[in-house]
């Protein structure tokens, strides 16, 4: 295409990997509707917005029509004029009329805020309230916005600790309650909107207290399922509106992938710099570019990177939370006017913001939903001009997968966002909380839960002294504040304290305290590296010591499963697949400390910690016996010899001794021949024969468990790699987050079946349904991960496809191709 | 134990075990009274004006005016006072706490009426919240312990859940907790009700009668499962101790108020309650007494100052800021240099105290960091008025 020569230099074309374009489109345009009064027509086009998008006019008329609405067109298609229009409107017809907004980021909520008041002091001729109700709203506004508060913006959080329970307070506030406009919906997927779909079930038996029947309007990033989710979520019917009715320019996508520099390992030249670099060139052509990268110390190193390679270092400015309100404000309204050329930014830009459009949006690296992805590349495109959305690639497994797999970010849309409301754990919270706010009469309902249940809730809850029932109602019966007791962004464990000098410096919750801040654990917050001097477990505190380390820990555990209840099993090719309820038991044993950038193993701790017990429900598949025995046979791991030293000899004698000279397996007693020492850590993952070779990590085995020790350990390697693969790829299909998954790979699973193979469970005690929807697309998990590895460069694995070859042993990628095409193969 | 409540049972709490009493005792069979409505039993004690409550009479007074004028209604009496106090099922606040007994009392002509209004179920808190309204039919002033913060919010929260139509908040409250607090500053070691009784009113509760105030929860609860009424009688004899201890300590404080003889207050706290409330003649002869007793009370002392300052008695006001000096107080400096500047226009002796202030080594008071740049600017300003004055002579 032309222009493209003009962009980039040779150095930087050739390792585009992926070019497509986007032809520009012209608006469709509506007239306003007859039935909004001219005043009010007028007004938005005196502001220049002379007629409606096609898409504008269609969501105001379902609006109109007193339907729930979900508009999921593109970024900068103008959603929110779809609901500022129609509430304005009910402003002007009556001005008693209050709404809720929730915003995801705090950026957002100011901006919306300055908007309406805008609209307000321009547009009504009676005064009224606007207020953002949240965290940091001090405590004499809290009183006025209660009282007067209109158009109340505030967050699920806040609606679920001070906003619900305290609803007497909010009285007239809810009893003229019309909207709940809920902003970018898509990001309450997984256990967060799991527990936000239940603050949306109190919020509306509150709001039918007084009286009230509110409509929702949601705005959501493209979901190949948004209309199932969004009834999941409010349960009700709703409208979708995403025929997207605004222009845009014509458009470049690129996928950037870094040079290659180390093929053995797979390791290609850091997307950071390579971000850097491609940035500096564009900041020589001109052009204003917003560059996207995920962590803080990211935004931070590519702004120094980059202000050293230009000129006029203060054309260029960083973005992101921790930054003054004040100066944010200041940095958008330069950037929107020119007056700065390129801005590093978090994802805090990343929603609605009006920065105006940019010539290029770079991202460093896949920001890890396509969602996500699709919002930063909408930042770009100004009408008339063509405009630039460039993924430099990481060499991260999903970052490559994209690669391969361009289209899902240029062309459909695979991503859907699930949630279960009806996740027991979740329920039993917001159930007390619900009966905290209000007593349930008989045959009240609780969302679309079905009676049934929620009287089996209840009951429990009387069971447990939590509710008293009297005069056909259940009260709440404890001298407590159910609200505070869980957070919905967590599992609902609880969570941890981290402290340093007595000072509070963040939270860990209770699942990862054991594995990330177990005694001895080097624990790295905010780019500190901290040693963890006390596990309290009984006062939930950990006690961290600022120190510099040269080495990192892991901790190393056994997790084991027991089954409950199985609830389907299928047999696949090569083993058979399961789902059901299990029991996970997780024991931290121990840890070993690393040394940065080498990984070499300096050492082991031993670790005396309670087990952990969560109840929840997984999908896991074995490989059955003729496999494994397939496997073994192509003897497919990397099998050089070692060098084990010249003192391997008396070593092996003094391991022997050790053992009286027994097999430690079998138990066997050593004959004429001398039985084998074997490593209990592979011996390749050492970086010297010194250390492999220490007593600890040595064991006497007789020949025959020390070949099964050994094909244990590649076809664990093998499955080891496979589970990494899972574990990259399947959020990416379900759409929830990382930690919403666990992915295991086991030598004998015990579930029902004693084969090898992995086990992926929720990790939300009492599941979330995310196993069950793995269970389903079994084959097109395994389907995924083949093309991954079988497309990946490296030669033995890399952090690209089945992790890096220190964690998974070198023969894991041979392995992970080998296993998966047995578990795909027809069987003639 | 179903499927669910088994999966749920780490998160449950325990299950209690049910305490099993075998008789069945209503609150009517053990405490004197009437049902009002079903399930609202209102238990009535009158009192003669010298009734001793624990060695404290009950008696009517003059209310001090800087009690109505703290309360912001200035021509009340003592019969539009009503004491109340709630029982309830915890102190979470939000609307999942009940009211189950609201206490009240008020004066008539020769008598101190005591009404309990006591809920048999928590199904009919509506109508206890019902009666507790119609007692409000008068223009009324709250008399409580912590009620602006607790009992009367909590009154309203559960008068809007019932959609009654009456403002509960409306009403003036003296709430006898901000009061004692002020009033016994660092004179006490806690603000409990019950920790005054003992220290200020020097008397105790029988203990066998009286239940702790935090069983009380729980009691109730337990009341509702079992339907023994047993505790409830103590809860019931806990609410008016409560409220008879409120009219006490009320008329305590009034007296107080009224006399000269101040032993065991923080005196400096009410010398500036008076002086907040614009009762200035009383509180300059406070802070007097204070400096008399104790000649260094700085800030006595400066307290005072600032009365004679705001009214334009700057003689007075500058001989104590003389003092003040003289343990180097740093507002004195200003105040001095001020008065010397504007109103005696004796420059030098202004600029003298100025720098007097610049040099003060107290660090305390570094961080007000304008107030430096203010002197050097007024040092500047007197250097410059110096100066002119010594060329036009």
């Amino acid at each position: 295409m032309a222009g493209n020569e003009m962009f980039f230099d040779s150095s930087i074309l050739q390792n585009i990997a992926v070019h497509k374009i986007h032809k520009a489109k012209k608006a469709e345009l509506c007239d306003f509707p007859s039935y909004l009064n001219n005043e009010l027509i007028n007004y938005f086009q005196q502001k220049g917005i002379e007629k409606l998008y096609s898409h504008q006019r269609e969501a105001i008329d379902a609006i109109f029509e007193n339907k729930n609405a979900v508009i999921t067109t593109g970024v900068d298609s103008g959603k929110s004029l779809c609901y500022q229009i129609p509430i304005l409107y009910q402003l002007q017809e009556d001005p008693q009329t209050r709404a809720i907004f929730l915003f995801p980021t705090k950026a957002l909520t100011q901006d919306q805020k300055i908007k309406f008041t805008k609209f307000a002091s321009e547009f009504l001729e009676t005064d009224i309230g606007i207020g953002i109700y949240d965290g940091d709203t001090p405590s004499e506004k809290r009183r006025i916005i209660k009282k007067s508060a209109n158009l109340l913006f505030t967050n699920p959080d806040m609606l679920h600790l001070g906003i619900l329970p305290h609803h007497t307070n909010w009285s007239e506030f809810f009893q003229n309650l019309k909207f709940i406009v809920i902003d970018e919906v898509h990001i309450y997927r997984g256990i967060f909107g799991s527990h936000f779909a239940n603050v949306i079930r109190r919020l509306k038996r509150i709001a039918k207290f007084y009286g009230a029947n509110p409509q929702f309007i949601l705005t959501s990033a493209t979901l190949s399922n948004v209309e199932e989710f969004s009834k999941k979520l409010i349960e009700d019917n709703v409208v979708v509106i995403n025929k997207d009715g605004s222009p845009s320019g014509e458009k470049h996508y690129i996928i950037y992938n870094p040079p290659i520099v180390n093929k053995e390992l797979g390791i290609r030249r850091s997307a950071m710099q390579e971000t850097v670099r491609i940035a500096a060139d564009l900041f020589e052509q001109k052009g204003q570019t917003l560059v996207f990268s995920d962590s803080r110390r990211s935004i931070e190193l590519i702004l120094s990177y980059l202000r050293r390679n230009v000129d006029q270092g203060e054309l260029v400015q960083g973005y992101r939370s921790g930054y003054l309100p004040s100066d944010r404000r200041e940095i958008e309204k330069k950037f929107r006017s020119g007056k700065i050329q390129t801005v590093i930014s978090t994802n805090a830009l990343e929603l609605g913001i009006d920065i105006g459009g940019l010539d290029t949006v770079l991202i460093n690296g896949y920001p890890g939903s396509i969602a996500s992805t699709k919002q930063q590349f909408g930042r770009a495109g100004r009408s008339g001009k063509p405009s630039f959305c460039i993924l430099v690639a990481s060499s991260n497994l999903l970052d490559q997968y994209l690669v391969k797999h361009p289209d899902y970010i240029f062309e459909q849309n695979p991503e859907q966002a699930f949630i279960d409301p009806d996740n027991p754990f979740i329920l039993l919270h917001h159930l007390k909380c619900a009966l905290f706010e209000k007593p349930f009469i008989s045959r009240e309902q609780f969302g679309d839960l079905p009676q049934n249940v929620l009287n089996q809730y209840l009951q429990i809850l009387q069971n447990y002294d939590l509710a008293y029932e009297s005069n056909d109602k259940i009260f709440w019966k404890a001298n407590s504040y159910p609200a505070n007791e869980i957070s919905l962004r967590t599992t609902g464990a609880g969570e941890f304290v981290l402290t340093c000098d007595s000072k509070t410096i963040g939270i860990v919750d209770e699942n990862s305290a054991y594995w990330l801040t177990h005694p001895q654990a080097v624990y790295i917050h905010q780019g500190e590296t901290y040693l963890v001097t006390k596990l309290d477990i009984p006062n939930k505190i950990v006690k961290l010591e600022e120190q510099k380390t040269d080495y990192y820990t892991q901790a190393q555990s056994k997790t084991d499963f027991e089954l409950i209840k199985l609830k389907k099993s299928e047999s696949i090719v090569g083993g058979e697949k399961f789902h059901g309820q299990i029991k996970v038991t997780d024991i931290v044993k121990g840890f070993k400390r690393q040394k940065w950038h080498t990984n070499e193993i300096l050492g082991y701790g031993d670790l005396e910690l309670p087990p952990q017990d969560t109840i929840t429900y997984g999908y896991w598949f074995s490989i059955s016996e003729e496999i494994i025995a397939k496997l073994t046979e192509k003897k497919l791991w990397n099998n050089s010899k070692n060098d084990y030293g010249s003192e391997w000899k008396s070593i092996t004698e003094k391991v022997r001794k050790r053992d009286e000279y027994e097999c430690q397996h079998c138990g066997v007693n050593e004959q004429e021949k001398a039985f084998d020492v074997h490593h209990k850590i592979p011996f390749k993952q050492f970086a010297t024969a010194k250390q492999a070779n220490k007593m600890k990590n040595l064991i006497t085995l007789c020949p025959s468990c020390h070949r099964k020790a050994e094909r244990m350990f590649y076809v664990q390697s093998g499955l080891a790699g496979l589970a990494y693969l899972f574990r990259n790829i399947a959020p990416f299909f379900i759409m929830c987050d990382g930690k919403d998954i666990r992915v295991h790979s086991t030598q004998r699973i015990g579930l029902g079946t004693d084969g090898p193979g992995l086990v992926i469970h929720d990790s939300m005690p009492g599941g979330i349904g995310l196993s069950e929807k793995l269970y389903e697309m079994h084959y097109k998990l395994l389907w995924e991960a083949y093309t991954i590895v079988n497309g990946c460069e490296c030669k033995s694995g890399c952090p690209s496809c089945v992790g890096p070859v220190a964690e998974n042993g070198a023969g894991a990628k041979k392995q992970v191709i080998e296993i998966i095409k047995h578990l795909m193969k027809k069987n003639k | 134990m179903n499927d669910i409540e088994a999966l749920l049972k780490g998160v449950l709490p325990e299950k209690k075990k049910k305490i099993r009493i075998s008789k069945n005792e209503e609150i009517h069979d053990l405490v004197k009274g009437e049902y009002v409505t079903e399930n609202v039993f209102l238990v009535e004690n009158k009192f003669k004006t010298n009734y001793l409550h624990q060695g404290n009479e009950l008696k009517k007074y003059q209310i001090h005016p800087l009690i109505l004028k703290y309360t912001g209604l200035e021509n009340a009496n003592i019969q539009d006072l009503l004491f109340i106090d709630t029982e309830t099922t915890g102190l979470a606040g939000g609307t999942g706490t009940y009211v189950f007994l609201i206490g009240i009392g008020y004066f008539t002509e020769d008598e101190f009426i005591l009404k309990q209004y006591f809920l048999s179920d928590i199904a009919n808190e509506k109508e206890l919240i019902e009666q507790f309204i119609k007692e409000l039919n008068k223009e009324k002033i709250y008399v409580s312990f912590n009620g602006k913060s607790y009992d009367v919010p909590l009154l309203n929260t559960r008068s809007i859940l019932y959609g009654c139509k009456a403002n509960i908040t409306a009403h003036g409250n003296i709430d006898l907790l901000h009061i004692s607090r002020r009033i016994w500053r660092d004179k006490l070691e806690n603000y409990s009700l019950q920790n005054i009784e003992q220290n200020i009113l020097n008397s105790s509760r029988e203990g066998e009668l009286d239940i702790p105030g935090s069983a009380i929860p729980e009691a109730y609860f337990n009341y509702l499962d079992s339907r023994n009424a047993k505790v409830m009688q103590n809860v019931i004899y806990h609410n008016k101790l409560d409220i008879l201890s409120l009219t006490v300590l009320l008329e305590k404080i009034n007296s107080i108020l009224y006399s000269n003889n101040f032993a065991d207050v923080n005196l400096f706290e009410i010398g500036r309650i008076f002086l907040q409330n614009e009762f200035y003649e009383k509180a300059i002869s406070i802070f007097r007494s204070i400096i008399e007793c104790e000649p260094a009370h700085l800030l006595a002392i400066r307290e005072l100052s600032f009365i004679h300052k705001r009214n334009e008695d700057l003689i007075k006001a500058s001989e104590l800021w003389l003092q003040a000096v003289k343990h180097d107080e740093y507002y004195a400096y200003i105040e001095l240099a001020k008065w010397e500047e504007h109103k005696n226009k004796n420059y030098q002796i202004a600029l003298e105290w100025t720098e007097k202030a610049l040099n003060s080594k107290y660090e305390d008071y570094v961080y007000e960091g304008d107030v430096v740049q203010q002197l050097k600017h007024r040092k500047q300003r007197l250097e410059m008025k110096i100066h002119s004055k010594s060329n036009s002579t």
